[in-house]
């Protein structure tokens, strides 16, 4: 089946299957990080987009949230990049309650142990959403390792779509939010995002994968 | 207090007496040009260097470098009475936003929305009074049409004004 019609739409049925496979693993990702931080974290259900006309994706959040990026491609079977995008006060926090240390957000890049602890996160978060993929489709999916960054939400989130729409229009994003609860006040929540972004022919693969 | 209007990416607005804001920019580029004689401005947001191969339309006027330049000059070149020689250029953005070493130079799209807009630019002979770009932080751009001035913020270094 094919992942766009004639007349450039998506096809919806693909993208169900698709926000499917988003809701498997970012089940899983966030399980991870909820661990890690000793607190529930919130799921939406995951969203598929075309890039094509939807590159204010990035206006759903506050552009200019501070906000820690981790970012990875994928390897063997599948290409494409996967994004996390956390608050960076959130990550602050999972630092705290394992190393005892609160760092600066300039330091999540600087310090060694900061970063690295950063990274694993990731990995972690990435692993078991891909692993979750895997088991479904058969697919054999490694990450290549993280790069890190912390600035403006706007401008992380912005890259892996520029760097994916590079090679082509028909590029999609499976886009799942979650929100990890702050643990002061009820109502507050911290903020968090994960962007899978498979190049065209990984796209197809997973919808084939899935029996479409 | 002027009428702001947030420009997303790849888009182009133009304006006489507002202010032009970008928040977030990273690997993108806002690049504006304006008349000096009348105030009258534009700005791109652009997203890339240029089209991937086979594809020549967009929805987007700003999305590529290339077509954003011309584009927006002839925008600007609309207005009557107005010429190449009054129009003046201002660029912020093209930064890296992660680590720099692990980013091969074919992948850095913030040097190749540099280098292609200020090639663009050149080809119509048209001069850069403004630029701050490059380096590893993301920026809000503002742009401020009546005064001609504009105003970039980083996280770090916070709000800085250029005439």
């Amino acid at each position: 089946m094919k992942l766009f019609h004639d007349n450039q739409e998506i096809n919806t049925d693909a993208t169900d299957v698709l926000s499917e496979l988003g809701n498997v693993g970012v089940g899983k990702a966030a399980k991870i990080l909820g661990d890690l931080l000793g607190k529930r974290v919130i799921l939406h259900t995951p969203r598929v987009l075309s890039l094509q006309n939807n590159l204010n994706l990035v206006a759903d959040i506050e552009p200019e949230r501070l906000m820690v990026g981790i970012l990875m491609r994928l390897t063997n079977n599948l290409g494409g990049m996967v994004l996390i995008l956390i608050d960076v006060d959130c990550v602050l926090d999972m630092e705290e309650k394992i190393t005892g240390v609160r760092y600066t957000p300039q330091q999540l890049t600087e310090d060694e142990l900061a970063l690295s602890i950063v990274q694993e996160m990731a990995n972690m978060m990435a692993a078991s959403y891909m692993n979750a993929i895997g088991e479904y489709t058969g697919l054999r999916i490694y990450l290549t390792p993280t790069m890190v960054g912390v600035d403006m939400a706007a401008a992380l989130l912005s890259y892996p779509l520029a760097e994916m729409s590079m090679s082509g229009e028909n590029v999609i994003c499976i886009d799942s939010c979650f929100y990890a609860e702050t643990g002061k006040e009820k109502a507050e929540h911290h903020e968090g995002r994960m962007l899978i972004l498979p190049d065209e022919e990984s796209a197809h693969k997973l919808i084939e994968a899935m029996g479409l | 207090m002027e009428e702001k209007i947030f420009v997303g990416i790849g888009q182009i607005v133009y304006a006489n007496k507002k202010i032009l804001i970008c928040p977030g920019i990273g690997s993108c580029l806002a690049l504006v040009v304006r008349n000096r004689r009348t105030g009258y401005s534009g700005i791109a947001h652009v997203f890339l260097p240029e089209p991937p191969s086979g594809i020549q339309q967009t929805a987007l006027p700003g999305k590529y470098a290339n077509q954003a330049v011309k584009i927006l000059l002839e925008g600007i070149l609309k207005e009557p009475h107005s010429c190449a020689e009054d129009l003046e250029a201002y660029q912020a953005g093209g930064a890296c936003m992660f680590h720099f070493q692990q980013i091969a130079p074919t992948n850095n799209i913030g040097a190749l929305n540099i280098e292609a807009v200020d090639k663009a630019l050149q080809d119509y002979g048209i001069h850069i009074v403004f630029s701050d770009i490059g380096g590893n932080q993301a920026r809000t751009v503002e742009f401020d049409c009546s005064k001609g001035i504009m105003m970039v913020a980083t996280k770090e270094k916070g709000r800085m004004v250029y005439g």
